[in-house]
C-alpha cells in the first residue's frame, strides 16, 4: 500500500490527511446503528417482533411510535457526528451554524465527548456479544430472537470504532492543529 | 443524485425489506410464547 492509498479521498480539505481506515471506520459507525433502528421502527409500526403480553406494543402507551422514531433519529444523529472526526466540519464550525460559523473547533471539544461516548457505547453494547437474555417469556424467542439479535449485534462494534476514530482525530489534530 | 448516494439508499432499502421480510416470515411469535406459558 502506498501513502496515497492510505489517505481518504475527501481528506484534502481537512487539516492533515485522514487515514483511509479512519474514514471507513467513521462511516461504519452509521451502518452499525442502522439495522437496530430499522428493526425498532418496524416493531413500533406493528410488524410482529415476538413480544407478547405486557411487552407487546399493542398493549403499550400511545407514544410508543413517536418515542421509537425519536430514539432511532437520535442514535443515527449521534452516529453521524462521528463523521465530523474525519471531515472539515469537525475542525471548523460550518456556515449553517449561527454565531459559531467559521470558528475553529478546539480539539478537546470533540475528543472529550467522543471518548466519553465511545466508553458509554462499549459499556452499553459489549454485553450483547455474549448473547441475549431470553429468560422473560414475553420477550422474543427462537427465530424472532435471532432477528432481534442480528439487528442489534452490529452495535457491539460502534463503541470500539468510535474510539479508534477518536484516537485518529486526536493524533491528526495534535500534528496538524 | 450521486452514485454513492444511490448505492447507500439501495442498501438501506434492501435492509428494510430484509428485516421486514424476516419479521413477517417468522409469524407472530405467539406459538413460542404459548409454549412457554406466557400467553393465556
Amino acid at each position: 500500500m502506498t501513502a496515497v492509498d492510505a489517505v481518504a479521498p475527501g481528506a484534502a480539505a481537512t487539516r492533515g490527511p485522514v487515514p483511509r481506515w479512519a474514514d471507513w471506520a467513521a462511516q461504519a459507525t452509521m451502518w452499525c446503528a442502522l439495522p437496530s433502528g430499522i428493526w425498532r421502527i418496524l416493531f413500533a409500526l406493528g410488524l410482529p417482533a415476538g413480544f407478547t403480553g405486557s411487552q407487546d406494543p399493542a398493549n403499550g402507551p400511545w407514544f410508543t411510535l413517536p418515542y421509537v422514531i425519536a430514539l432511532t433519529a437520535l442514535s443515527e444523529t449521534l452516529a453521524f457526528l462521528s463523521l465530523g472526526l474525519v471531515r472539515p466540519w469537525g475542525e471548523v464550525w460550518p456556515r449553517w451554524v449561527p454565531v459559531l460559523r467559521g470558528r475553529r473547533i478546539r480539539p478537546l471539544a470533540a475528543i472529550v465527548p467522543a471518548a466519553l461516548g465511545s466508553v458509554a457505547l462499549i459499556c452499553l453494547w459489549t454485553p450483547l456479544a455474549f448473547g441475549f437474555s431470553d429468560g422473560d417469556p414475553e420477550m422474543p424467542h427462537g427465530a424472532k430472537a435471532a432477528i432481534l439479535y442480528a439487528c442489534y449485534l452490529p452495535l457491539v462494534a460502534w463503541g470500539p470504532l468510535l474510539a479508534a476514530v477518536t484516537v485518529a482525530y486526536a493524533v491528526r489534530r495534535r500534528r496538524h492543529g | 443524485m450521486s452514485r454513492k448516494f444511490t448505492i447507500k439508499a439501495a442498501v438501506v432499502a434492501a435492509l428494510v425489506a430484509l428485516i421486514a421480510g424476516a419479521m413477517l416470515a417468522t409469524g407472530s411469535g405467539e406459538p413460542a410464547a404459548h409454549a412457554l406459558g406466557a400467553v393465556r
